[in-house]
């Protein structure tokens, strides 16, 4: 294919108008409709006002700041990760890899809890540094600073440029590796000199979008970061505390203009990053039995820091379980575990004539509705991206990554604008929180079924197709149960983020209408912490497994998941 | 060809039948648990009240056969005051419950409340009525006051501190902390405390020398707790009734002085349902909704022959109490974005 991308479908030409008019319509609808509120309440007399205060541009440093420091340790840490994964193969990977994806859908709330007990000042790690070096005063001082958002950011993000790597590892190609080899070169020196040009589009594809991701960070630092401002969480003061709309909407512009720069770059990183797995299909690395007893001392040294790694991200989500079962916040090992709080729970009566049985049926149906829409809308859009041609397709490309560089702050405020208040006013019904979910599921369900999409053999289509076969049936056919696994795979992703999404939840839900992260919230209210730690544990559970059959699906299909590429 | 044709044909129907099915049936079972906003009642007011009111919603559906919503968007009680101003046009609400006292100013002007008097506000000491003008009826009441870790201030030899001009001690440094007043009413309480007490004049200098002491400002009431319970912070200001919290035995106050909190309730002006939301009002002051402040809004009822209960109970009132200064009224959005940018700064 020495066409590259842009010489699919090249032998009938498909109809692909409908389709295209379609993933318009659906972008229209989910982005441009809010997004467009939004950019009409802005002003340039505020944009100038706001470039020229201090504390505005305090705020824009802030961001970029945090945003380049919790970048460069998230990519560079998932590097060795990703290569030992790629290259060995071990009984429990398939846990470990599930333990490793699971803080990317870890809620906010949850993830800040879990770093109090490892991090806090009389947490896990300082009580054992004072025991171990015999200090009276805990040594470190971690949380409510820039510090901590960074750490957590890593926490969170190590798992995206790790999927992305391990996927761009096998895009390389095994011979290269094996004639460096045989030609003398070290093993260190194959991976920087060989391996390690040919991983930079998935290096570049996982960076910048670490780089969005912690851009539009907003939980994080308002749970953790003390005093830490990022520009989200100021236009979230400015729009719903200190009733600054015309602030707020002008600040999201700004932010969007930010990010935008971001969406081109990741577009033209994706560009490069499916390059050249259509020019060579390679396998890559040779993957060999993990054997520590006899493995070298580089086997050694790396598998004791996936490890660590793995320790570093399974800690914090295991103390979200254990709280569950200590039923207190403060017993950092569940010694007295016990289901108590979990009886407790199913029968707690909430006021609201609202049970948890209920609260978790709303969870799920929301979350089956809103993956349901989202993957059939992502799959519509990666068809369209996949089988356009030319400067269609990048347009299209550039407008289906562009969702992801949005500030959820703007989404809301556009979705209630547009969607909440107004003719339709869908305010406080399910509806409404299922299509806030769609719109935040959507960019990333469709990143996963385009990378499926494009990993389809272009011969077999052009086979279908000139054999006579009709583009549907030959979709239907020939590509659907090929990439049936991923798309899969990307419903249960799209099923996790929905269930483990808190800030839409929150804000949208009202009356009967109490999803399981609603259910924390009251079980806070009503002082029963035990039975909030449970319910998280619950939901956990719930994405745990989730993401565990993904994981699973798509190592069935084609390629690993990959939240970065 | 055929065959397999037809088996595949099959199985993507069932496939499609399937997803179908599940979306359908998820959506019909969401539809079935829709509250019907058109017809029922509609009480605005912040996140913090939703416990009681949640409850006090149900034991009024019950009680009359109404059915009534209680409705937080989200807000804590500034913006929630805001939105019902914005909705002046069309009100969408009838009731609005929890306004604070230092924020009932601007509401009152903005003309979306209806004065009413149900027929047992007499039933409450005039002591307990604080908006002269008639619009907003008082509901309950809670103390904010100065905590400490017991255990933390032992260990370090340090005095209990009770009132602000103790929080100043360079022996807390490191060891403070006070709810964020931009995202936590209890914060915002406080910030009210401090300028009632010193006047705006000395309340910002006081606000920017007890910076040099402070850890960090929690978000909400659960972190402000969770920084006690793991031992972030040590001294705070928290409300008198969390002293007796079970997952924080050594939480402690000296009771020595306090800022009361108080809040209301107000018909709104072109209701849907005025007949409801009196009914409701005048229910909110009477006694079955009033047994309701104690459990489940962890505040002091304002009749006195209201139930108190748990932690409530168990809690010491504070000996001298700091009411609101009402010439201050008004100005709480803007001491807010003030707070933001001039104290915590980014």
């Amino acid at each position: 294919m020495s066409g590259g991308r842009s010489g699919r479908g090249r032998s009938k030409a498909p109809r692909v108008s409908i389709v295209k008019v379609l993933c318009l319509a659906i972008l229209g609808f989910l982005f441009l409709a809010p997004l467009i509120n939004v950019v009409q309440g802005a002003s340039a007399e505020s944009l100038a006002q706001l470039l020229a205060d201090p504390y505005i541009l305090k705020v824009i440093a802030n961001t970029f700041l945090q945003a380049g420091l919790s970048t460069l340790p998230a990519v560079l840490a998932a590097i060795p990760l990703a290569y030992f994964f790629a290259r060995y193969e071990f009984r429990l990977s398939t846990i470990a890899r599930a333990i490793l994806l699971a803080p990317f859908f870890a809620p906010a709330f949850a993830a800040a809890q879990a770093f109090l007990i490892v991090y806090g000042r009389r947490g896990v790690v300082n009580t054992f540094l004072m025991g171990l070096l015999h200090l009276t005063e805990p040594p470190l001082s971690l949380l409510y600073s820039m510090e901590a958002v960074v750490l957590a950011h890593v926490f969170y993000y190590v798992p995206v440029a790790f999927t992305a790597l391990e996927a761009g590892f096998t895009s390389i190609d095994q011979d290269l590796i094996d004639a460096a080899r045989s030609l003398g070169a070290s093993e260190w020196k194959t991976f920087r000199k060989v391996m390690l040009p040919q991983l930079i589009p998935s290096l570049a594809a996982s960076g910048i979008l670490i780089f969005i991701y912690s851009f539009l960070t907003f939980a994080t630092p308002l749970l953790i970061g003390g005093s830490f401002t990022t520009l989200e969480v100021a236009t979230y003061f400015y729009w719903s505390k200190f009733g600054g709309w015309t602030t707020a909407k002008t600040l999201s512009v700004l932010q969007l203009g930010l990010n935008l720069i971001f969406v081109l770059a990741i577009f033209l990183a994706r560009e490069r990053v499916f390059q050249p797995r259509m020019v060579a299909k390679a396998g890559g690395l040779k993957r060999s039995r993990l054997n520590l007893l006899r493995g070298g001392l580089g086997a050694k040294a790396l598998a004791l820091y996936a490890l660590a790694l793995l320790a570093f991200e399974g800690l914090p989500i295991y103390f979200i379980f254990a709280s569950g079962f200590a039923g207190s916040f403060y017993l950092i090992f569940p010694i007295g575990a016990s289901l108590e709080s979990f009886q407790r729970l199913f029968s707690f009566d909430f006021g609201t004539r609202v049970t948890v049985w209920d609260s978790m049926g709303q969870s799920i149906a929301i979350a089956a509705v809103a993956a349901l829409l989202s993957v059939s809308a992502s799959l519509v859009t990666a068809y369209s991206i996949v089988y356009s041609k030319g400067r269609a397709r990048s347009v299209l490309s550039a407008a289906t990554s562009a969702p992801l560089a949005v500030s959820h702050v703007a989404l809301a405020m556009g979705l209630y604008a547009v969607y909440g208040a107004g003719v339709l006013h869908l305010y406080g019904r399910w509806e409404f929180l299922a299509l806030s979910h769609l719109v935040l599921i959507y960019p990333l369900a469709t990143r996963l079924i385009e990378s499926a999409l494009m990993r389809v053999d272009p011969d077999l289509v052009d086979a279908s197709l000139t054999g006579g076969a009709s583009r549907l049936y030959t979709f239907l056919r020939v590509e659907l149960p090929l990439i049936g696994p991923s798309i899969l795979a990307a419903s249960l992703i799209a099923f996790a983020s929905s269930i483990g999404e808190f800030t839409f939840a929150l804000v949208f839900t009202t009356g009967t209408l109490q999803t399981m992260p609603v259910s924390v919230e009251r079980l806070i209210d009503f002082r029963q912490i035990g039975l909030a730690s449970a319910m998280t544990s619950l939901l956990l559970t719930v994405i745990f497994i989730s993401a565990l059959a993904a994981n699973l699906l798509a190592r069935k299909g084609l390629g690993g998941i990959s939240y970065g590429a | 060809m055929t065959d397999r044709g037809i088996t595949f044909r099959q199985r993507a129907l069932v496939l499609v039948a399937a997803l179908i099915l599940i979306g359908a049936a998820s959506s019909l079972y969401l539809t079935t648990l829709q509250p019907r906003l058109e017809s029922t009642l509609v009480v605005y007011g912040p996140k913090g009240i939703r416990s009681f009111a949640n409850q006090a919603v149900k034991a009024f559906s019950e009680k009359y056969g109404v059915n009534a919503t209680f409705t937080h968007h989200g807000m804590g009680s500034i913006e929630i005051a805001n939105r019902l101003v914005s909705e002046k046009a069309s009100p969408t609400a009838d009731v609005i419950l929890g306004l604070p006292e230092f924020y009932a100013k601007p509401v009152i002007e903005a003309g979306v409340l209806e004065k009413y008097s149900p027929p047992n506000l007499e039933e409450i000491p005039s002591s307990k009525v604080w908006d002269q003008s008639g619009h907003i009826l008082p509901v309950d009441e809670g103390y904010i006051v100065v905590v400490y870790n017991e255990t933390i201030i032992a260990e370090k030899g340090l005095p209990a501190p009770s009132t602000l001009d103790d929080l100043l001690d360079s022996r807390y440094k490191g060891l403070v902390m006070y709810p964020n007043p931009v995202t936590s009413g209890t914060g915002l309480s406080f910030l009210t405390w401090v300028l009632t007490e010193k006047g705006e004049d000395a309340g910002w200098p006081y606000l920017e020398k007890l910076k040099e002491n402070v850890v960090f400002y929690p978000s909400g009431w659960t972190e402000a707790m969770d920084a006690f319970i793991k031992g972030e912070v040590a001294v705070g200001v928290m409300f008198n009734t969390d002293t007796v919290y079970s997952e924080t035995p050594n939480l402690n106050s000296t009771m020595a002085k306090g800022f009361v909190y108080r809040e209301g309730i107000a018909l709104v002006k072109g209701a849907p349902h005025k007949e409801a939301a009196k009914k409701f009002i005048e229910f909110m002051l009477g006694k079955e909704g009033q047994d309701l402040a104690a459990p489940h809004g962890y505040v002091y009822p304002v009749r006195p022959d209201a139930a108190l209960s748990g932690d409530v109970e168990k809690a010491r009132v504070p000996s001298n109490l700091v009411t609101f200064n009402p010439s201050l009224a008004g100005n709480a959005d803007v001491w807010r974005e003030k707070w933001e940018r001039e104290i915590k700064g980014a």
